[in-house]
């Protein structure tokens, strides 16, 4: 820890980034560094007796009780390096704006939020975050916010619509206020002391011995007429892994798929029913779909992300928690879909468990203890075609279920993206019903066969939850290309 | 019991009502993150190992604490 004095005279502490934010910090240097990577722009509207003057108190108040947004960054030098470090404002200062859009089309009111998204900021040493109460078309009225990812995961962005919308409901309807959010401090500080703890060297050993006995994976990909593993294959039959086009041209677009509330909810009532986990039901799902795209290989990979929200501290404490891992399941056809889901669930307990270990270090552990294939290769090489990800639902206050019809939250992407092929699934403001986001790169995706993978991704599903005593075999065959 | 209730509040908001019936996932609101976390923690004050994989079998209160209570 060090101090930096402020144009104002005020002198603080800095800090170093965590492994989280060096991480995104890496990756957005890495590759987008002339992007809008490190923005999340986001709204969430609804049609009720709208108060303006309601919700601006709210999100003043929500703003004072956010510490993540007194996080600033700065660069300095130390030990002779210059280094990225983040320190706390006394205050936000985040000013409220508010934007009437409601004279044109909901379409060209989305075009223009999402060029707000996209306009590149500065990021050292000057406000990082935009609030703005918007009114839309056709009576919808609500907020938009564009948050530093360093500073914000998704978790963290729902958290605060969440907190803000209470205060809101509180000053409008008199429903209880919302408890108190955690220190950002506290939490930054638990994750500098696992730095040094046992249980890292614990988790480290842990990761070196995994990776150094584990067989080869092998990349499943979603391409269909373009699959990169067979094409490689051509001049190296034995090769498992994939030099993945990470670097030059990281602009995407999005394809959005609404899956019906009915279907959401048979989902959601097979997990409760049969104590199943809703990501490992998702996640069997994809797996299955890229399988089937693989000849019905049993031994797929693919990156996900964990949000790392256990404690309290850590669910209230906004920050970004995201850690990457890769998640191998090895299925045969004989297991039953309940049963492929126990094994996803088993896979996926293992990572959580020592999932504090960062992402960028676990690469290095990768490469000392892996001898063959794609960590031998170029840094783009790779095992994992696409990346998943899956935000739990985090329950947004409403005065009542006429208003709760009419909520939409809506993601406003910057077009810009690190990963090939990013599949987010979350669930709707209004219905709690699921929506897939697929964030494809324009350069390395077919569009066509993107088209083919929701389809088969949510029938590998839905046959699963209507018979969860079906095989995988049998889902396999149902689903075949 | 008491150690286990106390430290499943360290994972849901204090007012949250657990009782022994409690089902981890749909009353006490646990994802799976949080119920490895969970684990963990009580390994850690139990002082006893459990293989994070068992996690799954839990659905209530008390089957998680009969892990760690003869």
């Amino acid at each position: 820890m060090s101090t930096k004095t402020l144009a104002n005279g005020k002198t603080v502490e800095t800090y170093p980034l965590t492994q989280a934010q060096r991480f995104m910090f890496f990756v957005w240097k890495q590759f987008s560094a002339n992007s809008p990577f490190l923005f999340l722009g986001s709204g969430y509207y609804w049609k009720d007796d709208f108060r303006p003057d309601l919700l601006k108190e709210a999100l003043e108040e929500a703003i004072a009780r956010c510490d993540a947004l007194r996080i600033r960054y700065t660069m300095e030098n130390v030990n002779g390096n210059m280094q990225v470090m983040q320190y706390l404002l006394d205050t936000a200062e985040t000013e409220v704006e508010d934007v009437d859009l409601s004279d044109m089309p909901y379409e060209e009111s989305y075009e223009i939020i999402k060029g707000w998204t996209k306009e590149v900021i500065p990021i050292f040493d000057c406000p990082l975050n935009t609030v703005r109460i918007v009114r839309l078309a056709d009576g919808l009225n609500g907020f938009y916010l564009k948050l530093n990812h360093l500073s914000f995961d998704g978790y963290a962005l729902k958290a605060f619509i969440v907190d803000t919308m209470a205060i809101y409901l509180h000053k409008k309807c008199g429903t209880p206020y919302p408890k108190p959010m955690r220190s950002y401090y506290d939490a930054m500080m638990e994750e500098f002391k696992y730095l040094d703890s046992d249980q890292r060297k614990a988790d480290r050993a842990y990761w070196m011995q995994h990776f150094s006995t584990m067989s080869e994976p092998i990349f499943n990909d979603y391409l269909i007429e373009g699959n990169r593993l067979k094409k490689a294959r051509e001049e190296h039959p034995d090769q498992r892994f994939i030099s993945l086009y990470e670097g030059d041209h990281p602009e995407t677009r999005t394809l959005t798929y609404e899956l019906s509330k009915e279907d959401s909810d048979l989902i959601m009532d097979l997990c409760k029913g049969k104590n199943l986990s809703v990501p490992c039901v998702l996640m069997l799902g994809l797996r299955t779909a890229l399988s089937a795209f693989n000849d019905n290989q049993e031994d797929v990979s693919f990156k996900f992300m964990i949000n790392r929200r256990g404690s309290l501290l850590s669910k209230k404490a906004y920050g970004n928690r995201w850690h990457f891992y890769s998640l191998r399941t090895i299925i045969p056809p004989e297991l039953t879909f309940e049963q492929a889901v126990a094994e996803v669930e088993k896979v996926q307990s293992t990572i959580f468990k020592h999932c504090n270990f960062d992402t960028l270090e676990m690469y290095q552990v990768k490469h000392l203890a892996m001898k063959q294939g794609a960590i031998t290769n170029a840094g783009t090489a790779s095992y994992d075609s696409m990346t998943f990800s899956y935000h739990a639902p985090q329950e947004v206050p409403c005065e009542n279920e006429a208003v709760k019809a009419t909520c939409i939250g809506v993601w406003y992407p910057t077009d810009f993206s690190a990963q090939n092929l990013y599949l987010t699934i979350k669930h709707r403001a209004n219905d709690n019903g699921f929506e897939f986001i697929f964030d494809y790169r324009i350069s390395e995706n077919s569009l066509e066969d993107l088209k083919v993978l929701y389809p088969k991704i949510v029938k590998a599903i839905m046959e699963g939850v209507r018979n969860p005593q079906i095989t995988m075999g049998e889902i396999l065959d149902i689903i075949k290309l | 019991m008491e150690t286990i209730i106390e430290t499943i509040l360290e994972f849901v908001e204090p007012d949250c009502e657990i009782t022994p019936d409690s089902e981890l996932r749909a009353d006490c609101g646990l994802s799976s993150f949080d119920s490895v976390c969970l684990l963990d923690s009580l390994c850690e004050k139990f002082g006893k190992e459990v293989d994070e994989t068992v996690i799954r079998e839990c659905c209530t209160v008390q089957d998680l604490a009969n892990l760690f209570i003869d």
